[in-house]
């Protein structure tokens, strides 16, 4: 029922075999007197597959994301998801923030935030069905959450947070997931445990996008990597032609580097 | 016992009692409600920024002889809107720009009033004056009682995903920003009719106090709202008694008698975690 959407732009079919991401000359910039945030952005990113966007810290990587999910104006270029305009369809790719840009003190428990991942596609005025109610402790008993399903969000460890996030995510039921650094600040067993769950994502035939400094598991978790260096495309390669020369960076982080 | 139903029931054989009754709870359960996402979006300065502007409304209305609840309306509309667009367009903080602009016109009416030959009428503005409410000014109570409870019940979900994470709401294609702009236009029209109450300096303890309460002592928005709301009602009822018997300010009662349950709560609170540890 179309009046209960959002927006109008909801279940719009893609374009056959068109590519998940599509990005001709991208240039993004905040304000006329900084320089460019991203510029010159030209990548194509097969349906289905999984890619690692890697960089330092401001290189672009959450601008890159945010302009994917339509969060963020871009000056010049083009850009297509699965072959139609940003926003197009919003029920097609699901955004994980970082940990901060949500107020985790607000009185909600861990099952009805979760929930909201299903919003998109109730819309306005209509409640979870059961189907919602199923998917959503299905998602929640997958990341290993159904124990805290009734605690508040702002009772959460950082991992818990983080799976939180996820299962939203995932629960939207989109095609393209765009994860914005789901390591930081985690324990090692969620970090296993979110790396399998997002490869599993893909035996689904979604495409995920990760930003993140972690490069542990570069070759079991990635099929392509995206290295970014001061808003531009270092490199885009597959992930068997990229060998790990690490290095500590002047922030702490760490370089990547292709031979 | 007898004499206890005497005091309780007693004051209500006046009609003008029944009115302010009726009044005072509609406006302090609907204040209860929206400021839950007042406490939960922080929004306790616009709140107060919101009531005070309120004042060259009711005066220019008075000087010209318009309603003097349109002119408060108006005004408060007009300081919602002003804020949701400052918030977007200006690069100056919001709660400076709120800071300055709501000072300005809260001094702008008190120029305005003093300016007139008797400020007898205008410190009911200040000061709240619940008694004084007709019969046909609670039809107008309830509806603006009415159309926010309806509003915020029915996008209920939507306005409380954009007051915990606008980007995800962005993401799903809700205009965040809109909401938040019907949010603040709904805020005017309780502050206005709370303005009637407790008055425009009190306003904002009716909007706040309540809702900070009841978050101490519930655990979802529902349950927040509907505690907050409580507290309100039963305030605003024992205020109106209280001052009746003892000849003290209703409005200042009211909000004295909030500020009590939130000692309660915070008391309570403390009791619960200690039981925890």
């Amino acid at each position: 029922m179309q009046i209960f959407h959002y927006s109008g732009r909801t279940h719009v079919d893609s374009v056959p075999n068109a590519p998940a991401v599509q990005m001709n000359g991208l240039m993004v910039r905040y304000d006329k007197s900084q320089g460019d945030v991203l510029s010159n952005i030209s990548l194509e990113l097969a349906a289905g597959s999984r890619v690692a966007l890697i960089g330092h810290n401001g290189a672009g990587k959450s601008t890159l994301l945010k302009t994917l999910v339509g969060l963020q104006a871009y000056q010049q270029g083009e850009v297509r998801i699965y072959g139609r305009p940003v926003r197009a369809c919003h029920h097609r790719v699901a955004y994980l923030p970082q940990r901060g840009e949500i107020d985790w003190r607000f009185p909600i428990d861990l099952r009805a935030f979760v929930m909201t991942g299903r919003y998109v596609h109730m819309g306005w005025l209509r409640r979870a069905s059961g189907e919602d109610v199923a998917l959503v402790e299905r998602t929640m008993a997958q990341l290993q959450l159904d124990h805290v399903a009734t605690r508040l969000i702002s009772d959460l460890s950082g991992g818990q947070q983080q799976r939180a996030l996820l299962a939203r995510a995932i629960v939207q039921e989109a095609q393209l997931l765009l994860l914005d650094e789901p390591y930081n600040n985690i324990d090692p067993e969620t970090r296993l445990l979110i790396g399998d769950i997002v490869k599993s994502l893909q035996d689904e035939g979604r495409t995920t996008i990760i930003a993140t400094h972690d490069l542990s598991r570069l070759h079991d978790e990635y099929e392509y990597v995206v290295a970014l260096k001061h808003g531009r495309v270092q490199y885009c390669v597959p992930v068997a032609q990229f060998h790990l020369k690490k290095e500590e960076g002047a922030d702490g982080t760490t370089l990547a580097m292709v031979d | 016992m007898a004499q206890l139903w005497q005091w309780l029931i007693e004051p209500f054989r006046y009609q003008f009692m029944q009115t302010g009754l009726l009044a005072a709870v509609l406006i302090a359960i609907t204040a209860g409600i929206i400021g839950s996402y007042v406490v939960l979006r922080r929004l306790a300065f616009i709140g107060d920024a919101l009531a005070h502007t309120a004042l060259p409304g009711v005066v220019v209305a008075y000087l010209n002889g318009w309603s003097l609840f349109g002119g408060a309306l108006a005004a408060g509309v007009l300081t919602a809107l002003g804020i949701g667009w400052m918030a977007r367009k200006s690069t100056i903080r919001e709660d400076t720009a709120i800071g300055v602009i709501f000072t300005a016109m809260f001094a702008f009416g008190i120029v305005l009033m003093s300016s007139m030959q008797s400020f007898r009428d205008l410190s009911h503005i200040l000061f709240g004056n619940i008694l004084g409410v007709q019969r046909n000014e609670l039809w107008l109570i309830s509806a603006v009682a009415g159309v926010v409870i309806l509003v915020l019940s029915v996008f209920h979900k939507e306005f409380e995903l954009t007051s915990f994470d606008a980007i995800h709401a962005e993401v799903i294609g809700i205009n965040a920003d809109r909401l938040r702009s019907v949010l603040l236009v709904l805020l005017a029209f309780t502050i206005v009719t709370g303005i009637q109450v407790v008055g425009v300096i009190l306003t904002s303890a009716l909007l706040v106090t309540p809702a900070a309460a009841a978050s101490l002592l519930t655990r979802n928005l529902k349950s927040m709202m509907a505690v907050a709301a409580t507290i309100g009602a039963i305030s605003a009822f024992m205020g109106l008694l209280i001052s009746f018997h003892w000849g003290v300010s209703s409005g200042a009662v009211i909000v004295l008698l909030c500020t009590g349950f939130f000692a309660l709560a915070v008391g309570v609170q403390r009791l619960q975690q200690r039981g925890h540890a």
